[in-house]
């Protein structure tokens, strides 16, 4: 299990973590979720072959559980820890250190329930009644362009950069024709929060909106799944938007002022890593265990130096992140929605996080040895999903490039929109 | 009444005769005794007992008590506490044994606080302490991750025993002896509990305590069509089939196949463990097994540990063929 | 109706052997600070056993707890899972007690809390495995006890238990009030609620120390003990496990029948 004994958890966090591990501990297979995900995704696959796949039985007991909807408003059934950050950051853990694929299945979700502050109350109770009622009701979001990848991330904002010209205006009604792409869980989810560009040729801060989309309407299809080398229970897709028409009221930023919306939400993609260091953490005890037991040499492996040597390194790594991760959430917990946070640190995470991952990958080759790429050992699934999960522009060296602009030219009271977008 | 002190065991019976339990505490009472230079007495409560009960006197015990009433036909807590507090202090025994089996768990326990003496439950090994002669009793704590040895103060020194820790006494001479009937007639009991029901489930097959092999699940089964194949293995193999307490409480075997320590403890030949990972609970209901054979997909499962012979795989690969192998091998 | 949850906290039953440390001086296991602190099983189990008495007919459940720096996350669930208040008894004198100490002070708790029809408890703690503080309630209070209790049903002052015997079960009716233990097949305990997790931060509960259940520290713990540890050791484990091989699994499991037989094992 995951440390609790951090200054940043009340009584109340650890009690939630506790009920998160409980609920892991009796209904999760971990072997059979890796072999879920694992599953095979044939060409021409739709959204209902996705959705036939998930564990919803599994949901549905975190439904039961009250884990399912611990994010949503409390006025609409929810638990109403949406702006809990820390709560929901050790819960993510927790799922990720004893569920494994589950982590990501609660935070897709919960990560969405933070947009509900800024839709209209009709909307909430026609979206999250959905949600409440239908337990196979998944929601995610959506940004990244088939031509627009590191493109919505890049530390400047010239105009006409990012995004294609998506959405156009008809009187109440808006026509979303392009494609999305890298959309983990558009696949599987009824709503999606989507940023589109709608201001063709000015910077992106002030000419993207963001809406509340209904995959179930007309005009919606999936382009593509996204065939990872390994694969989400959610899975990610690439999207294709023909004559897909939406009303206005679904509108969930001011026109071109997504922007001003997104920069002052929750972190919700820290979310994410919370439940992916989780998950790491749990890698390494697995892994710490079969040193502790290998015999090779006469002692157990553990006793070797490269051995205990890379165990240490990666202990201490993954402390470290997991005291940036709550840190972070602290700070941005403290200053409050609406507050405008020093964004070095969400970068450091970001960066941080990706060479614990890799240096963990490491570090199980040497110490599993010939055993590693094995399937028996559930390490090769984590190793394949994580290099899936991270890539190029959100987890790399980017993030640094933009921690090093800020520090050259100092603070500004609005952070590259990029990054304001990306903690959508 | 005699002031010779001596080793009593309260003892248990089946519809055969002595309970294996009571042959094991004969052969574990009979060291302390030899040891005291005292004598083995064993007390059978009931009701139209007398002829099982003298049995006891052919496998090493030296004195045979007796009830004979229908007030004690039947296990009631508050009247058997209540005989058992007046034999006690009429009888003056050095040490009580009791089992720790459905009744010994419930008597010894109540019995030691009515007499204001200190009992220890569950002990695997006995010795006496030759200054005080008061009893050294080992018993597995943290769920077996450990060993205490315990000692309390005043006789009678009381303890329960784990079934299976103590190798059964064998028939030796005849049932001739001392069988001495006691009269319970002028003893106040009255019940406050009434049993109303009792219902026993037909072991289907070898039951597990008598089982020379015997198959068993743990969570790697993965449900209770994995236990119809265990089934197979065990009808092949002529064992029978148990469960850990995961497996039960997820409905996948009946209760009465559990093994552990709140289930049974077992010491077959020949221990199967499919898709169980050794958790010291259950270790405890089959570490006395002469053979473990562990199968297991995850290679550092604590079940290793205690196993002496494994395959690191899913169940679902290796029973079959495990099993196929075995047929040809006739 | 008025019933008593007794629970004990617990280090987490399956924690293995290399979190603890065997202090030899005073006898004890040690578990380190990172082992998750627990409700024993069984207590949690008799904690749903009051919670589904509470949900049929109505019931105040209170949950009374004994030790020394108790984990306030622990102590707690009991009342995130539905009951009503919490007792503590909270003292440096009551730790290192044995099972006549620890009932001998809940006794005098229950007695202090004056109303109760019911006295629920696990029927043994996973850590010191003895099984005999509900009994000793019983008789401390002079109430019948039943043991090892899978159902129980509560009818006007008669509560209708089924326990678990070897290979079956019985019932039996006793008049309340009645000391029961409750054995794990009960049923698995529900969840905590989030709700109730979201209100705890502001309960209190009650503590007590000897001297308000009317006890000498002399009475408590460790110098009240009739049962004393000549000495803890950690037993060694002497099978090696033969691991078999194979190209295949298939092969091992061959491989392993084949070994099997040539010991005259199978």
């Amino acid at each position: 299990m995951i440390d609790l004994n951090l200054p940043y958890l009340t009584e109340e966090h650890k009690s939630l973590a506790m009920l998160m591990k409980e609920f892991c501990d009796r209904e999760v297979d971990l072997k059979k979720l890796n072999e879920i995900a694992d599953q095979t995704i044939p060409p021409n696959v739709t959204s209902a072959d996705l959705r036939a796949r998930m564990p919803w039985d599994l949901v549905s007991k975190a439904h039961d559980a009250g884990l399912r909807q611990i994010a949503a408003p409390a006025e609409f059934g929810g638990g109403g820890y949406g702006e809990d950050h820390i709560g929901l950051g050790v819960m993510a853990e927790v799922a990720g250190y004893c569920g494994g694929q589950l982590g990501r299945l609660f935070t897709i979700a919960w990560k969405q329930m933070a947009a509900f502050a800024y839709t209209s109350k009709e909307i909430a109770e026609e979206v999250l009644g959905d949600f409440m009622n239908d337990r196979k009701t998944m929601m995610g979001a959506s940004i990244t362009e088939p031509n627009s990848g590191s493109d919505f991330l890049l530390p400047y904002d010239e105009p006409g950069v990012a995004g294609q010209y998506f959405t156009k205006r008809e009187g109440d009604e808006w026509i979303f024709n392009g494609d999305k792409m890298f959309c983990t869980g558009g696949g599987v989810s009824n709503y999606l929060t989507i940023i589109v560009r709608t201001e063709p040729k000015g910077p992106l801060s002030k000419s993207v909106t963001q809406f509340m989309i209904d995959t179930r309407k007309p005009g919606w299809s999936i382009a593509r799944v996204n065939d990872m080398m390994g694969n989400e229970l959610v899975s990610n897709v690439q999207m294709h938007f023909d004559n897909y028409r939406i009303h206005d009221r679904y509108r969930v930023s001011p026109v071109n002022g997504a922007f001003e919306v997104m920069k002052s939400r929750l972190a919700g993609k820290s979310l994410h890593i919370f439940a992916v260091i989780g998950w790491a953490e749990r890698t390494w005890a697995d892994m710490k265990e079969y040193a502790m037991n290998r015999i090779q040499g006469g002692k157990p492996i553990i006793q070797h130096s490269n051995v205990g040597m890379l165990l240490a390194e990666t202990d201490c790594m993954i402390r470290h992140s997991r005291l940036f991760l709550y840190q972070d959430a602290w700070e941005w917990q403290k200053l409050g929605q609406g507050q405008m946070r020093d964004v070095l640190g969400w970068y450091y995470i970001n960066w941080y996080v990706k060479r614990v991952l890799m240096r963990l990958i490491e570090a199980g080759l040497e110490i599993y040895g010939g055993m590693a790429p094995q399937k028996e050992l559930t390490f090769e699934h984590w190793v394949r999903v994580h290099l899936s999960i991270m890539h190029g522009g959100s987890t790399g060296f980017l993030s640094l490039v933009k921690a090093a602009n800020i520090m050259a030219k100092g603070f500004t009271p609005t952070p590259p929109a990029t990054d304001a977008l990306y903690e959508s | 009444m005699t002031d010779d002190r001596h080793v009593m065991i309260y003892g248990e019976l089946t519809e055969g005769g002595l309970a294996s339990i009571t042959k094991e505490l004969l052969s574990g009472g009979e060291k302390l005794a030899d040891n005291l230079g005292e004598e083995l007495h064993v007390l059978f409560v009931g009701d139209g007992i007398t002829e099982r009960a003298r049995e006891a006197l052919a496998f090493g015990a030296n004195k045979v008590y007796v009830t004979h009433d229908t007030r004690l036909g039947r296990y009631e807590g508050d009247c058997y506490v209540a005989f058992l507090a007046w034999a006690v202090e009429k009888l003056r025994p050095r040490i009580l044994l009791f089992g720790n089996t459905d009744v010994g768990a419930d008597l010894g326990p109540r019995l030691g606080f009515r007499l204001n003496r200190a009992v220890t439950t569950d002990c695997v090994a006995l010795e006496v302490e030759q200054k005080t002669k008061t009893l050294l009793r080992t018993k597995p704590v943290y769920g077996g991750l450990a060993m205490a040895v315990l000692t309390s103060e005043g006789f009678p020194q009381i303890t329960t025993v784990r079934p299976k820790s103590m190798s059964p006494a064998e028939r030796t001479g005849s049932a001739d002896g001392e069988t001495v009937p006691v009269d319970v007639s002028l003893i106040a009991i009255s019940p406050r509990v009434k049993v109303r029901d009792r219902l026993t489930e037909e072991a289907k097959g070898v039951r597990l305590e008598d089982a020379e092999i015997i198959v068993s699940g743990g969570r790697g089964m993965g449900g209770s069509e994995g236990f119809k194949e265990l089934e197979k293995v065990g009808k092949l193999l002529n064992g029978a089939v148990g469960g850990s307490r995961v497996a039960v409480d997820n409905g996948w075997i009946p209760t009465s196949h559990q093994i552990g320590l709140t289930g049974t403890i077992v010491a077959p030949r020949v221990y199967i463990a499919v898709g169980i990972s050794g958790a010291s609970q259950h270790m405890t209901g089959c570490a006395r097994s002469q053979r473990i054979i562990a199968i297991n997909k995850d290679a550092a499962a604590p079940i290793f540990k205690q196993a002496h012979f494994g395959v690191v795989g899913d169940w679902k690969a290796v029973l079959p063929a495990f099993v196929e192998k075995l047929k040809e091998l006739g | 109706m008025n019933i008593i949850v007794c629970i004990k906290e617990i280090p987490d039953p399956e924690a293995t052997i290399d979190s603890f440390r065997l202090d030899q001086e005073n006898k004890a296991l040690v578990s380190s600070s990172k082992v998750l602190r627990v409700v024993n099983p069984f207590d949690e189990q008799a904690v749903e056993a009051a919670l589904r008495i509470k949900d049929k007919t109505g019931a105040k459940v209170t949950v009374l707890s004994l030790g020394n720096n108790l984990d306030r996350v622990v102590v707690k669930k009991p009342l995130h899972m539905g009951a009503d208040e919490l007792i503590l008894l909270e003292d440096g004198a009551f730790v290192g007690g044995d099972s006549w100490s620890t009932a001998h002070a809940l006794a005098a708790a229950i007695r202090k809390i004056g109303e109760y029809d019911l006295i629920l408890c696990g029927r043994q703690a996973a850590d010191t495995n003895a099984g005999q503080t509900g009994m000793g309630i019983s008789e401390f209070l002079g109430l019948p006890c039943v043991t090892v209790a899978r159902k129980i049903d509560i009818t006007g002052n008669t509560a209708t238990v089924e326990r678990v015997i070897n290979n079956g079960y019985e019932t039996v009716e006793v008049a309340l009030p009645t000391v029961i233990t409750v054995s794990n097949e009960l049923g698995q305990a529900r969840y905590p609620s989030i709700k109730n997790i979201a209100k705890s931060n502001s309960i209190k509960p009650v503590i007590w120390q000897p001297s308000d259940i009317g006890l000498k520290p002399e009475a408590c713990g460790m110098l009240a003990r009739r049962i004393r540890t000549a000495s803890l050791y950690l037993p060694v484990f002497e099978a090696t496990c033969e691991v078999v091989v194979g190209e295949t699994i298939q092969e091992a499991a061959q491989n392993l029948a084949v070994r099997l037989r040539l010991e005259r094992i199978l």
